[in-house]
């Protein structure tokens, strides 16, 4: 029977809600957050990530795993994106700010970009109420604004 | 298990970055959605990510009309598939501000349009369409009068940042009667901010034609008197020199050859001959020997049309098809793979197509004209 030779190397990352998930240390340096604590030798064994759930952390291995195939033509892995960011808001912000601080840049831009789609030809209204964002112009201000730029607001998607 | 994040919980960067992806009127919206928002949007910082993420859309100007209608066109560039969206994303008519004047364009760099008005009078415009607001430059003292010509160009230096406009003023110093003629060329340059016209100390061309290109830092002009071959005169927007680089072999200069830029490279459309209209390209900017034929269309009846005038090549699609100009009323794009021309339809809302249309490649910008602070700023 042959032995393995190469011993592939596995990596410990603990979740905020203490949940640990070994991962081979290939997948996880895409993370520029791990790749830095790795290379600074201040991890140890695990390696603690507190600002990640385990929710949120078994969505960004699933990411990183089909990120780290190579064999993965450029056509399926768009594919892969598209149908990776179809989520609620809410899980597609949580998932922001975690890589934001794993520091994973293409992750960043594709949910980024999938908030933009939302938002997009909706008007302010419609903004306010899907972000929960409180209005806090007066009525004047807010009229003087639209009519800076009044060509804007011409056929707008009010839903 | 997690807390409800919501868009107001993400860090400031990632709001803009997000602000930043939107089309342009979206973004109008959003800066009424709030005031943390509007102020994120202000800030200069948003207009420069933004600028890199913006779109190239394609700038059509009707010209010598009463009005001066301009309309923004989204262009569609994909691997598979091109062209114009019929729509417009943006229309506007600078009769209302500026009545009575005829204007053309000298060219659209990073957002800003720089506008030559000949007639009543010589003045320069510098335009942002997105923020609706322009600057009025202080005339020059020329008085543009036959047989003079006056050129101008429109660049930018990535190395300080500033957007200068130059102009040339070429004089005939000959008997008009006596060929080949030869021209004096006194040049100006106004940088953005400061508030006056400079001179450029010496032109070393006797003659400039189709140009104004400007490409990397650079601005750029066919040069040369007619019947001798043709050079590329090459103006440092930062450094504010001179230098020649060659033409492709056999160009002579005339109003049938026109620069341009095609998948990123400077190129040369020589529409001269009878039988073929040809695209160069320099494919190593400034070496002189990488000029190469990129494109050879094949005279035949069905686009006999196309050898009656000037030809622009616009850009290169991403499909490879190349997308040009005839004279001033035909979009069209061809394709080297399949030997096909294929025009293009103007956005529906041109119920009456006139001649007398320039276009030009645009991306938008929210930066404001504000910024510099020495001209005179209309909103409009």
């Amino acid at each position: 029977m042959a032995t393995t030779t190469t011993e592939t190397k596995m990596l410990t990352l603990c979740t905020s809600d203490k949940q640990q998930f070994q991962i081979e240390e290939t997948i996880a340096l895409q993370a520029v957050t791990i790749r830095n604590m790795v290379e600074d030798e201040c991890a140890s064994n695990v390696i603690p990530l507190p600002n990640v759930n385990s929710k949120i952390m078994i969505q960004i291995i699933e990411y990183l795993k089909k990120h780290v195939d190579s064999s993965v033509s450029k056509e399926d892995m768009e594919k892969f994106d598209s149908a990776f960011v179809e989520k609620k808001l809410s899980e597609i912000f949580d998932i922001i700010l975690a890589a934001n601080y794993l520091n994973i840049k293409n992750l960043l831009d594709i949910c980024c970009q999938r908030v933009a789609d939302v938002m997009k030809n909706k008007s302010p209204e419609w903004v306010r109420r899907t972000f929960n964002i409180v209005n806090d112009f007066t009525a004047e201000e807010e009229a003087k604004i639209r009519k800076e730029h009044e060509w804007a607001f011409e056929g707008v998607d009010e839903d | 298990m997690s807390s409800i994040v919501s868009l107001s919980d993400l860090p400031q960067d990632t709001i803009v970055d997000i602000l930043s992806r939107l089309p342009t009127k979206s973004i109008i919206h959003c800066r009424s959605v709030c005031r943390t928002w509007r102020n994120l949007i202000l800030d200069p910082g948003f207009a420069g990510l933004h600028l890199s993420r913006s779109p190239t859309s394609l700038l059509i100007h009707q010209l010598h009309t009463q009005s001066n209608v301009f309309k923004l066109i989204e262009l569609e560039d994909e691997h598979d598939h091109h062209g114009l969206c019929s729509d417009p994303v943006m229309k506007f008519d600078l009769g209302a501000c500026l009545p009575n004047v005829q204007i053309i364009s000298v060219g659209s760099v990073n957002g800003f349009v720089c506008l030559c008005q000949y007639n009543p009078d010589e003045t320069i415009y510098i335009f942002n369409p997105t923020m609706r607001e322009y600057v009025t430059l202080p005339k020059t003292e020329y008085i543009r009068r036959s047989p003079m010509v006056i050129d101008y160009g429109f660049g930018f230096s990535p190395v300080s940042g500033h957007y200068k406009v130059v102009q040339f003023c070429q004089q005939p110093i000959t008997d008009m009667g006596l060929l080949p003629y030869s021209y004096k060329i006194e040049g100006k340059i106004y940088t953005l901010g400061t508030g006056r016209w400079r001179n450029i100390e010496s032109v070393p061309f006797s003659s400039l034609g189709d140009g104004g290109v400007y490409f990397n830092g650079f601005l750029h002009w066919v040069s040369g008197e007619f019947g001798s071959p043709a050079s590329i005169c090459c103006f440092d927007v930062e450094k504010e020199v001179f230098r020649t680089v060659s033409s492709p072999p056999q160009i002579t200069p005339q109003w049938k050859i026109s620069l341009g830029l095609v998948g990123g490279c400077l190129s040369v459309c020589d529409n001269t001959s009878k039988s073929e209209l040809v695209i160069w390209v320099m494919k190593e900017y400034g070496v002189n020997d990488s000029w190469t034929k990129k494109i050879v269309i094949r005279m035949n009846p069905d686009i006999a049309w196309l050898s009656y005038q000037a030809v622009h090549a616009i850009k290169m699609w991403k499909d490879g098809d190349i997308f040009m100009f005839f004279y001033d009323d035909v979009l069209f794009s061809y394709s080297p793979q399949r030997k096909t021309l294929e025009k293009h339809d103007f956005p529906k809302d041109y119920a009456r197509i006139d001649k007398n249309i320039e276009v030009m490649l645009h991306v938008e910008s929210f930066r404001s004209l504000r910024e510099f602070s020495k001209e005179k700023i209309t909103v409009f």
